[in-house]
Order: C-alpha cells, then sequence, then structure tokens
C-alpha cells in the first residue's frame, strides 16, 4: 500500500534557487594553496557553496573557529548579501534551525558545526534529524572527549562515538585536505535520493581542528559545479522544494514506526554504494582522493594489520618501516573513515590475509572498544574469527607517541603468533601499559 | 649563514623533519610567533609545515606548549614534538613549570631573556646554540607592552635561515592585519620585527644533556582527585598569572594585623594563615604558584602593603635594552 508519494507534496519554484545562485559571490576564482588550520578549511566549503545561504551555530571549543571563520568573512563584506551567519541561543537551538531550514528546501545545505557536550546539547533534536531523510542537513562535528569528568577540552572522538546511532553518515577526517575534500563531497553523498541521510563529518580537536599547515582550495565554480554534477546524475532525482514528509514531531503507531526504519536503514546502508561514485567523480574533478571507506597502508603483503583512525594514524604511518624491520613481521596499517554505515563487508575483505589485528581507540568504553565491537561482528558476518588485540590510547588527546605505535605494533605481532590476545584490552601511553590487569 | 642554519638546511635534504617545540604563558605572543613562522615557512614550495597548539581551558598567563614540524614532502607524524631541533622559551616564567629544553642535546635554543647566551646556556643548562633576545624590553619600547613574540619570530627567522626575513615579515604583517588591529599597531610590530633582526646575541656551547624523563604513570587518579589538581603545577590548567609579573607576599617583621581582608578577598582561596589567638588570622603567605592569576585583590586589600606585584623575572643589572 502506498500512502503517499514519494517525497510527497511538492511546491516548485516556492524559491528562486537561480537569483540565489546569481547572487553567490565567489571566494576563490582558481586553485590556491593557502594556509589554515583544521577549523578554517571546514569553513570554506560553505563559503564556496551557493547552496549554503545561512550557516548557524553556537560556539563550543575546539569548533569555535569555525563559526568565527564564517562570521568574520560575511562581516567584512566578502559575500554580498547572499550568505548569513545566525548565532543562536544555543545547540539545540542550532539543530532545530537545521531543521528549518533543511526542510524548507531540500537544494540547500544547512550546516553547523559543534562539539562533545555541543553535539549532545543537539542530541533530541539530532536523533530526530538522523531518521528525517533530510540529507541535506550537516554537522560538523570536532571530536572532544565528552565523557566530562574531568573537564578535558582536547579531541577525542567519544563525542563522535556516543552519537554513532542518531542516524548520520559519520566520516572521519584526518588532516586540512581530507577535512576540506569530504565536506565538498558528503552533500552529495547525503542528499542523493537513494540515500537521503544527514552527513557527520568529524575531525579531532586541536590535534586537527589547531593545526595549521597547507590546504589547496579548489576554485568556487568547480565546487558548485561538482555538486550539481554529483547531484544532477541520480536517479530518481532529488526531492525539491518544501517537502511534504520533512514535518517533525508527528506521531505514529509502532506498525507505522517500524515501517520508517526499514527505509531508514535502506538509506544508510546505500551511503555505502554511493560514497564510492561521489569519490570517483571527485578524483576525476580535482585529481585527488575521493572519500574511501578505509584508508589502507602497506596492506598488500601484511600479515598483521593495526586498524585505526584520526591524526594519530600519521604516526603510524610514519613509523611503519621501522616496525616492519623491528618486529621482522609485515605490519599494515587501516585507517577507518567511514564509520555509519560501518564498511563491514568491504574491511572484512581487507583484513582477509591478516593472522591478527590490533585495533587503536580513542575513545573511551566500557569494554572492548567501540570499533574492536564492530570490526568482530564484521569479521563473524564474514564467516572468520580473528584474534584482535584492543587498544586504547589518546584519551582525552593525549598524545600518542611512536613508542605506544610500535608497542601495539609488537602486541599484534604477539597476538598473531599465540592466537588470542594477551588481555581483554591495553590502555597505553608512551609505550606503557597503564590498565590494571583485566 | 650560520653553522646551525646550515645543519638544518643539510637535515631537511636528507629528509628529515625540523621539529619545533616552545614553551611560554597563555597571552604572550607564543601561538603568533610560531603561527607566523609556519605560515612563512608554508610559503616555500618544496617544504610541508604542521604547526598546533597544546593548551587546556586555561587562561591568560597558564603555560602553554606550541609545536612545529617542516619537512620537504609531506608531513605525516602528527605525535607531539618530544625531541626538538628547535627550542623556544618565549616566557622564562614557563621554564618553572616544564624543561623546555627536554628531549634536546644539541640544538638550537631561542629564548626571550635580559641574559646573555652565556647566562641562559648556564641557568638551563643548554648546548649547541644559543640566542637570546630581550624581547620583553623591545615589546615594552615598540608596543609599550613587555610582548616578546615578535622579537623571539626574527630570532628564530634569522638562526634558521629556512625562510628569507622579508617572507616573515610579510606573514608577520598578514598574521596581525587578520587579526583586525589597528594599522598603527601593525606598523610597530613590523617596526619591532626589523629591529630586532639585529638585536639578538649568539653562543655556541657544547652540547648538554637534557633527556626525556620517562614517563611514569599517572599514580592513583581516584575521581576526587580531580579537585586537588586544579590548583596543581603539574596540570597545565593552572599556573594563571599574566605574563610578566607575580605576587609576592613578604613579612619579615611578622606586621600582620590578622584583619583577613586579603583572605575574604582572594578569589581563589589561597591565602596561607594560622588561627593567632592575639591577632586574628595570622597570615604567612599564598600558594601563588598554584593558582594565583594576579588579580591585585590581596595587593589592594592588604592595609600594610605586605602583597606585591613584581616582575616576574629579574633584569641583570646595567643590562642595555638596545646592543
Amino acid at each position: 500500500m502506498q500512502i503517499v508519494g514519494t517525497y510527497g507534496a511538492r511546491y516548485e519554484n516556492a524559491i528562486d534557487l537561480s537569483a540565489l545562485r546569481g547572487a553567490h559571490q565567489p571566494q576563490y576564482a582558481a586553485r590556491t594553496e593557502i594556509a589554515v588550520d583544521g577549523n578554517t578549511a571546514a569553513a570554506i566549503p560553505f563559503l564556496q557553496w551557493w547552496r549554503a545561504p545561512i550557516m548557524a551555530g553556537f560556539p563550543i571549543t575546539p569548533s569555535t573557529k569555525w563559526l568565527e571563520h564564517l562570521a568574520a568573512v560575511v562581516g567584512a563584506g566578502k559575500c554580498g548579501k547572499a550568505k548569513r551567519v545566525k548565532l543562536l541561543e544555543a545547540e539545540h537551538a542550532a539543530a532545530d534551525y537545521l531543521v528549518g531550514m533543511a526542510g524548507s528546501c531540500r537544494e540547500l545545505i544547512a550546516g553547523t558545526a559543534t562539539s562533545s557536550v555541543g553535539l549532545d546539547h543537539m542530541t533530541e533534536t539530532v536523533r530526530s534529524l538522523g531518521a528525517s531523510g533530510l540529507g541535506n542537513v550537516m554537522i560538523v562535528n570536532v571530536c572532544r572527549a565528552t565523557a566530562n569528568y574531568p573537564l578535558c577540552i582536547e579531541g577525542d572522538p567519544s563525542d563522535h562515538f556516543a552519537h554513532r546511532d542518531d542516524g548520520f553518515i559519520q566520516v572521519m577526517c584526518r588532516g586540512k585536505q581530507q577535512i576540506y575534500d569530504t565536506i565538498l563531497q558528503l552533500p552529495a553523498v547525503g542528499m542523493n535520493p537513494r540515500v537521503l541521510t544527514p552527513t557527520m563529518p568529524g575531525f579531532f580537536g586541536i590535534k586537527d581542528s589547531h593545526r595549521s599547515g597547507k590546504l589547496v582550495v579548489e576554485p568556487d565554480e568547480a565546487v558548485n559545479s561538482f555538486l550539481d554534477e554529483a547531484l544532477a546524475s541520480t536517479e530518481p532525482t532529488p526531492p525539491g522544494l518544501l517537502d511534504g514528509d520533512t514535518s517533525m514531531g508527528s506521531c505514529v503507531t509502532s506498525a507505522y514506526f517500524q515501517g520508517f526504519k526499514v527505509g531508514q536503514k535502506a538509506r544508510l546502508q546505500a551511503a555505502l554504494d554511493v560514497i564510492p561514485r561521489v569519490a570517483g567523480l571527485f578524483e576525476k574533478r580535482f585529481g585527488r582522493r575521493g572519500i574511501e571507506l578505509f584508508e589502507q597502508f602497506a596492506m598488500e603483503d601484511a600479515e598483521v594489520a593495526l586498524v585505526c583512525l584520526g591524526p594519530d594514524a600519521g604516526t603510524a604511518v610514519q613509523q611503519l618501516p621501522r616496525m616492519r624491520d623491528e618486529l621482522k613481521a609485515r605490519v599494515g596499517l587501516i585507517v577507518l573513515r567511514v564509520l555509519t554505515p560501518f564498511p563491514s563487508v568491504a574491511l572484512a575483505r581487507a583484513l582477509r590475509k591478516v593472522n591478527a589485528v590490533g585495533v587503536v581507540q580513542h575513545a573511551y568504553h566500557h569494554g572492548r572498544g567501540h570499533i574492536a565491537l564492530d570490526l568482530a561482528d564484521a569479521l563473524a558476518e564474514s564467516g572468520r574469527l580473528l584474534p584482535t588485540e584492543s587498544f586504547f590510547c589518546g584519551l582525552g588527546g593525549a598524545d600518542v607517541s611512536p613508542s605506544t605505535w610500535r608497542e601495539m605494533a609488537r602486541l599484534t605481532v604477539s597476538c598473531a603468533m599465540r592466537g588470542k590476545p594477551s588481555r581483554r584490552w591495553h590502555l597505553l601511553h608512551e609505550g606503557h601499559e597503564l590498565s590494571e590487569e583485566n | 649563514m650560520t653553522s646551525r642554519a646550515q645543519a638544518l638546511k643539510e637535515r631537511l635534504a636528507r629528509g628529515d623533519s625540523i621539529d619545533l617545540r616552545g614553551y611560554g604563558k597563555a597571552g604572550g605572543g607564543l601561538m603568533l610567533a610560531v603561527q607566523a613562522f609556519a605560515a612563512a615557512l608554508a610559503k616555500v614550495p618544496e617544504l610541508d609545515v604542521q604547526d598546533w597548539p597544546l593548551f587546556s581551558s586555561a587562561r591568560k598567563g597558564a603555560t602553554v606548549c606550541a609545536y612545529l614540524r617542516v619537512a620537504r614532502g609531506k608531513v605525516e607524524q602528527s605525535s607531539a614534538v618530544s625531541e626538538p631541533d628547535v627550542a623556544v622559551l618565549m616566557n622564562e616564567a614557563a621554564a618553572e613549570d616544564a624543561d623546555f629544553a627536554e628531549g634536546t642535546k644539541d640544538a638550537l635554543y631561542v629564548v626571550n631573556t635580559w641574559h646573555s647566551p652565556e647566562m641562559a646556556a648556564g641557568r638551563y643548562r643548554l648546548g649547541g646554540t644559543v640566542v637570546t633576545i630581550a624581547g620583553d624590553d623591545l615589546g615594552r619600547k615598540y608596543l609599550n607592552r613587555p610582548l616578546a613574540n615578535v622579537a623571539v619570530l626574527a630570532a628564530l627567522v634569522r638562526t634558521t635561515g629556512l625562510v628569507e626575513p622579508v617572507a616573515a615579515r610579510a606573514s608577520l604583517e598578514s598574521r596581525l592585519v587578520k587579526r583586525r588591529l589597528p594599522r598603527r599597531i601593525v606598523d610597530a610590530n613590523l617596526a619591532m620585527f626589523d629591529t630586532s633582526l639585529e638585536q639578538m646575541r649568539v653562543g655556541q656551547f657544547p652540547p648538554a644533556g637534557h633527556p626525556r624523563k620517562p614517563f611514569t604513570g599517572y599514580g592513583r587518579l581516584p575521581a576526587g582527585a580531580q579537585s586537588a589538581l586544579r590548583t596543581s603545577v603539574h596540570n597545565r590548567t593552572s599556573g594563571y598569572g599574566r605574563p610578566g609579573v607575580k605576587v609576592e607576599f613578604a613579612d619579615p617583621l611578622s606586621k600582620c594585623n590578622g584583619c583577613s581582608l586579603c583572605v575574604v578577598q582572594c578569589p581563589e582561596g589561597i591565602i596561607q594563615f594560622d588561627a593567632d589567638p592575639a591577632r586574628g588570622t595570622l597570615v604567612h603567605g599564598a600558594r601563588f604558584a598554584d593558582f594565583c592569576k594576579v588579580c591585585r585583590e590581596c595587593v589592594t586589600a592588604c592595609p600594610l602593603d605586605l602583597f606585591k606585584e613584581l616582575v616576574a623575572s629579574t633584569r641583570p643589572e646595567g643590562h642595555p635594552v638596545e646592543a
């Protein structure tokens, strides 16, 4: 029984999008290399998209500069009258604002950035958003510890993992270029009619948000035509203006609730098909790798693998030759990008030849860790049991030193030889075990 | 080109990174100096550079740290700089909280101080190339404030030889303009930069070991320990005082009249006292190093002027501001 049309009622031309597009003032006319921090890299796409006329937010460390940069550029008149920055009274209000804006026009991108308890404060609305079908919503999460006893403003992704079941497409980034490129691509994923799921790019607070370095910025014309092309090539075409089934707060009986969840799960899983297509188009356009489900380093011949995410992976990449040399073992590295939907099948395939895996996690968890559980599920689904060491390090944004990476590699190699992990989990710092026997 | 600059260039040519670590006090301009240096390096096509801070929820005056890593090709390593090739001390008060030279043996040290390289090398046990510059004095002269960041930037540019002074000057100007400072302040900073290029003093010293302290764990941290950590010098969220000044309590003649005004006024509760049957609340000191943010409430409240605000480090007698 079909009770409504695919997208509900449509109100074509209620908003003059061509006028909005025409009013856009390009920020970059040509490919430009600049030196910026991660927050700025995350803000620039919102200045470049004609589809992002209003940016809403509330400041919280370490994401504040995202909002400050947008406000400074818009306030200086560099965007003409085509853009506005709305400072709202709290994060909950910012999330509500996204609902109103995104729901009123699905052609536009409604975005904000937040962090830690700021994301927590959005929870009620974010959980509704995740199921709403509003794929044009983007919440940039600048990861910061959210178990705030005691308070710590440095970056760990416990906030991101606390919200992994909110229904968003979560993609983790490391480095300014990956942050910028990922944000450029994600609307093409979220707004795809097969997906229609809001997106949450994430990057670590301080370690990435406040780390400055080179960034290649693409011209506005190319940025916008890439998104236009990515959306135009979808079938069916995305829903248009003022969509009829984006009302929030409606109450249904359980029978219908379950029915909606069928669609929500299917849309989220469809992202695993859509991401590679968008990434392929991005690479063709800009010559850089698009969003990968995960990055792989030295995995071609690896006999053990470390699986991790975030900026500390860079140290692991740099340490791989030394790990291999000292341990006389072929150590490989997988850096996760797409967290939800979890790329179970692809990950199990990438790990099919290794004898043990070490899962490196930065977020507090009661047991073996969020990633360890997802990975175990992925391996079980593939019919394989793989000895897995669970590591915690960098909690609260603590430094993850080269010696810590080498120790994790050593323990993973030992795990492969023994055929089982040495502990339920390890908590390491400066190469030393912190956790009591478990 | 100095031999140190030549050694750094050779290090880059070998494919190694040059790692810089700086210590200073929040509000003292350490971040601006390192960011301006990094932005200038980023203009060099063959170099990749990353710079990032380490700070917490501390306010102005807390000890902060800045890192910079530069290399030919991509800088992948993201961990903290633990064995710096270049160690910067922006504020000598920060050296009371941390060994700014930890992990070095034969490095380039840039120290904002009135002292000579010889005195700085002796005070901090430095081996290698020691560069000192009287940044606070230059800041007072050009900016009317003891702000040394521009002087330290100039010293870094001159002694590392990694970037041309004109490029660093442009980078500094860009950073200052971006912060929307009035033009006259921007010009004063640029004039200070130009002068500072010629103001540093350089000394060479035999290598001296500053081995890294091994990590020995955190000890027991029950949930209640965070209250104690709040005022601990080991936790970087303390050290809240304004840079360049400190408060001292001195009562050698035991003049305290027990009025307790300072105890009542101190917002941090760090005044130390004993109950005295004759005089009441007899003050004998305060935990300045832990949590004093130099609000001056005690200085103002004390009817006997037993609290005084002082310059944080002592300048050697007769040392000229300019060479």
